[in-house]
């Protein structure tokens, strides 16, 4: 059970999700699509994100009425909608997934009659249910460890060898070949699998064979544990928080598990140094201000900015994520009040923190941007750099971030 | 299949349209929710969010507190908010888990009025109306409650005009400057005087059908006449049948203009229009017939012959950008053929 951390005050809601949502993370499973079931209202973000981002051709609505919900209808109506999506492809998905909203949780359905029924009508297809439920969080995990946890269950139970294989599961984001982990693992010989990044089903298929699991983010960690038990894959929670010693331990733990030379640690931390401290001379006296929401570890990027000469004023925590044992808390919750006064002597990391602070500098990234390590802090600098160079006004940079 | 969309997004739902009236009136919102549905307004439903400081909220309702009726819960964190915050009024408005939980709105917001001394609101929307339903709830309430004694009666109310509307804020100031004779505008660049000060208008413009139960009012109570439409130059210039899809008044108001041309309005069961749906197979239909087709870009998909885009935030959220105004009527209809 997870604690409500908003201290009896309303939720402040922000618009900053870095076009991020539930859909687009469960559409990571490639050649999969979408069949929302729920009341109208719950999907619109999740269709406008996806008119956006240009994936909108995998996602479909069934709009439940009062009636429907009323009188339990819609478990028939649902299958019926599934089959009617897929009759609409020209070439039928391998994953259909049937996602429901707050509603669902609080009327108990069971969808396995529904999954098993659309699987018996279309037998290439893998019919399962993923959920949206905002109002479950503090009931059980947070919603994203859940989400990334329910996306790998629909796997099949039988183990397949293992093979030269590291899976990265928990980010949005597939790390890219700057990131010095990623450059490891390849230059062993051994295959980077990130389905973020795959259009082919059978890498999804494939995660079953990985001969390590690589969680890198605490929304990850659930989902590895399954897959440990089921497939008897390693895993370590290999969170870096952005300090030195956590990145060092962790390439230390990869190297140890596939049995690969550890790179030259001292060379890598001297240049993030170098970079780091760069940065901080050249904006001078201006300070930082660093979100939960653009990192879910803020405490860990403060410290090692500040140890390298940046001056940070002050660290928003997510009020959902802050009591979360794997990611920091942050030093400050979320205020009620928005600043709309530029303030001109400040960069912020994140848009919630830009939000509240005014800023007229800001570096929009989202839960780290798939970013890490020394590439991740790194990047982090380039972005200050950016920000610094470039003031906007705050309501530009607050509907650049929007749109 | 009914209620199945493949094409179309969802559009914007109640709760947004009865935000979006009080968003500038200095008050204290709270949509009782988890957060999904107040992200969803402040994400794609409400243009002034990165202008302003709007007060709107999540209640943050849990599992539990909606199971066990604690109501308690919601009206601790709005009255707690209250104190921080000083509102000129406090409003809760509905979604899809209390609707289920059967919340009464109205109980609540009276309780939270005897505690705090404040005016307070209730709105039982649930996400599954259209904004102009939880639009025109609000806009009728608060006439109701803050209109008072008449005292003169001059200018023009314009009532229903709403940021989600149009396709941009700037659209929104070039549709309100149609008015020159205006008074107020509920609700963009508006204040809870211009609520209390109703009643002195002289006649009211409603320009969508969010400001109707209002007009009514106004008319029963204080004998405002009231004229439904927009004010936009004809432009009869010969083209193809054409089918204009949007908001009952503004889809109307456009056809008359431009002549040969029918409406389709998508957010309430009757009105002015030849057509209301919001059903994507029969909406498909009725589009195949008509060689000319306005509506927002997200119907682009749906439309063979020629497609005008024309985006609107209550159906693409501010996604597009203006492509041609709706007041300027000679543009639009050099577009037809």
């Amino acid at each position: 059970m997870i604690a409500d951390q908003t201290n009896g005050l309303p939720r402040y809601c922000h618009p900053y999700h870095g076009g991020w949502d539930v859909a687009r993370i469960a559409l990571d499973i490639p050649e999969s699509r979408i069949l929302f079931v729920c009341p109208v209202s719950c999907a619109r973000i999740i269709c406008l994100n996806a008119v956006k981002y240009g994936y909108k051709d995998r996602i479909d609505v069934l709009a439940l009425s009062e009636d429907d919900i009323v009188s339990g209808n819609y478990e028939e109506k649902t299958i019926e909608a599934a089959c009617c999506v897929l009759d609409h492809q020209k070439q039928l998905p391998k994953a259909l997934i049937l996602y429901v909203s707050c509603i669902d949780a609080m009327l108990g359905n069971d969808h396995s009659f529904q999954t098993r029924e659309i699987m018996d009508r279309y037998p290439g297809v893998n019919c399962f249910v993923l959920k949206m439920c905002p109002i479950t969080r503090y009931s059980g995990d947070l919603p994203l460890v859940a989400l990334q946890h329910d996306m790998y269950a629909p796997l099949e139970k039988e183990r397949i060898p293992h093979e030269k294989t590291v899976t990265f599961i928990g980010s949005n984001i597939a790390y890219d070949r700057e990131n010095e982990l990623v450059r490891l693992i390849e230059d062993s010989g051994y295959r980077a699998l990130h389905i973020q990044a795959s259009s082919s089903y059978e890498d999804y298929l494939a995660v079953r064979g990985s001969a390590l699991n690589l969680c890198l983010m605490p929304f990850g960690k659930s989902a590895c544990e399954m897959l440990k038990e089921r497939y008897d894959t390693p895993f370590i929670p290999y969170f870096a928080r952005y300090d030195f010693a956590s990145v060092r331990s962790t390439m230390n733990a990869v190297c140890a598990a596939l049995n690969l030379p550890l790179p030259d640690m001292n060379a890598l931390e001297r240049e993030t140094e170098r970079i780091l401290k760069e940065t901080a001379d050249y904006i001078g006296d201006t300070e930082l201000v660093i979100d939960g929401i653009a990192t879910l570890f803020p405490d860990a990027l403060r410290n090692t900015l500040e140890s390298c000469g940046f001056r940070v004023r002050r660290v928003y925590s997510d009020s959902v994520n802050r009591v979360s044992p794997d990611i920091d808390s942050g030093e400050v919750t979320v205020p009620l009040k928005r600043s709309y006064q530029a303030d001109e002597n400040v960069i912020a990391v994140g848009m919630v923190s830009a939000s509240f602070e005014g800023a007229d500098r800001a570096v929009d990234i989202f839960y780290d941007n798939g970013w890490w390590g020394h590439d991740g802090l790194r990047k982090i600098a380039a972005e200050i750099r950016k920000a610094y160079d470039h003031p906007r006004s705050g309501e530009e940079i607050r509907e650049e971030a929007r749109r | 299949m009914k209620d199945l969309y493949l094409t179309l997004p969802p559009f914007a739902p109640d709760y947004g349209g009865a935000c979006e009236v009080m968003y500038e009136l200095g008050g204290l919102v709270l949509i009782h929710d988890a957060s999904g549905c107040t992200v969803n307004y402040v994400s794609f439903d409400e243009p002034r969010w990165h202008k302003s400081g709007g007060m709107v909220y999540s209640s943050g309702l849990t599992e539990i507190d909606a199971v066990m009726g604690n109501d308690d819960v919601l009206i601790d964190k709005a009255l707690k908010a209250a104190e921080l915050l000083h509102p000129s009024f406090i409003a809760v408005v509905g979604s899809s888990v209390p609707m289920i939980v059967g919340t009464d709105f109205a109980g609540i917001a009276a309780e939270m009025e005897e505690r705090s001394g404040i005016p307070c609101f209730g709105f039982d929307a649930n996400g599954i109306h259209s904004y102009i339903y939880g639009a025109s709830q609000a806009l009728e309430a608060f006439v109701r409650r803050f209109a008072g004694e008449k005292t003169e009666s001059r200018g023009t109310l314009v009532l229903g005009l709403l940021p989600m509307d149009d396709a941009d804020l700037n659209a929104s100031q070039r549709m309100m400057n149609l008015f020159d004779d205006r008074r107020a505008v509920l609700s963009m660049n508006c204040s809870l005087d211009d609520f209390r000060n109703a009643q002195n208008a002289e006649k009211c413009a409603v320009v969508s059908s969010a400001g109707l139960k209002a007009a009514e009012y106004l008319k029963q109570t204080y004998g405002i006449p009231y004229e439904t439409g927009l004010p936009l130059k004809p432009c009869h210039k010969a083209h193809g049948s054409l089918l204009v899809i949007g908001e009952d008044i503004r889809a109307h108001s456009l056809a008359q203009a431009l002549g040969n041309a029918d409406g389709l309005d998508l957010f309430s069961p009757e009105g002015l229009c030849r057509y209301h749906t919001v059903d994507e197979d029969e909406i498909a239909g009725i589009i195949s017939g008509y060689e000319n087709v306005i509506a927002d870009p997200c119907f682009a998909p749906m439309v063979k012959g020629n497609f005008i885009p024309m985006p609107t935030v209550s159906v693409s959220g501010g996604i597009f950008r203006e492509t041609v105004s709706v007041t300027d009527t000679e543009a639009v209809a050099a577009m037809l053929i």
